[in-house]
């Protein structure tokens, strides 16, 4: 999938270039609409997956846990570095 | 917090399209495409920012280890859920939790790069698990910003924060720590949103 990267950085040389056309601007601002098309796609795969739905109580299961720990875990590790590798007040 | 309510509108909104009306379309080409669009457009806003000179020069080099902690933090506490959950692979747990709080391209991401190795049932349940799991993770950051901060301080909030320490926690970031942290917070964020699809990636592969 290097062409995911690819494009992303395509789209970072684009943007440094082309900041000052605001037309472009405006049409980088709907990265929502984008992200909405993409999530409510996901969506209907899902949705027509009776699989899924199945095991919607797992899956929630599963998301909870996994939350919890990486917060903490980010909660952890963020602190560490913090505290005893930057130690700016 | 809008966004995150149009995210879950428009995931029940696909789930039930997809529920009652199961159409029959060939949706992996149009979300290939979609993402393809998203990648430029995320890598454009981020490239034309007019604040990006400024915001790179305020900072110190030892800033850029702060991610390191939020990541490697969140991916070793993970990693004791591969003993918990015995369908999950180790890399499959990585790849959830690693954006800390990007659910968007998490989600879409996971979904696209293992529908080859996994099928697309599994590869839809654990886009779905990335989903739920990163959308949670940025509730509990906003919810529990204050306490973080007042407790453990700036830099324990910021890594709870995760990726969303660019956008959506930046204005709380700042409001219990100070503006001296724009910077931080801000870059932090963008290191660990462009990494973000390398790793999955990386995590994805059969």
């Amino acid at each position: 999938m290097l062409e995911i990267i690819g494009l992303f950085i395509a789209g970072v040389l684009l943007g440094r270039l082309l900041k000052n056309i605001k037309f472009l601007g405006k049409l980088s601002g709907y990265v929502n609409v984008t992200v909405a098309m993409l999530i409510l796609v996901l969506g209907i795969s899902i949705g027509s997956n009776e699989n899924v739905i199945g095991e919607l109580k797992r899956v929630l299961f599963t998301s909870v846990v996994l939350s919890v720990l990486g917060i903490i875990g980010s909660v952890c590790g963020a602190w560490f570095i913090g505290k005893y590798l930057i130690n700016r007040k | 917090m809008k966004g995150s309510l149009t995210v879950f509108v428009c995931f029940v909104a696909g789930c039930l399209i997809g529920v009652f009306i199961k159409p029959d379309f060939d949706f992996h080409r149009l979300s290939l495409i979609l993402l393809y669009l998203l990648m430029i457009q995320v890598g454009f806003s981020i490239g034309a920012n007019p604040m990006l000179p400024e915001i790179l020069k305020k900072i110190s080099v030892k800033d850029l280890l702060l991610p390191i902690g939020t990541v490697g933090g969140a991916l070793i506490f993970s990693a004791v859920a591969a003993l918990i959950f015995n369908e999950l692979k180790l890399s499959q747990i990585l790849a959830v939790n690693y954006s800390c709080g990007y659910y968007s391209m998490a989600s879409i991401l996971i979904n696209q790069l293992t529908v080859p190795s996994l099928g697309e049932i599994v590869a839809a349940e654990l886009a779905t698990i990335a989903l739920l799991t990163n959308v949670m993770r940025e509730l509990m950051a906003l919810i529990f910003a204050p306490f973080l901060s007042r407790r453990l301080g700036p830099y324990a909030m910021i890594g709870a924060a995760g990726v969303t320490s660019t956008d959506v926690c930046l204005p709380a970031i700042i409001r219990y720590n100070g503006d001296s942290f724009t910077g931080i917070a801000i870059i932090h964020g963008i290191l660990i949103d462009i990494s973000t699809p390398f790793f999955l990636t990386l995590f994805c592969q059969p």
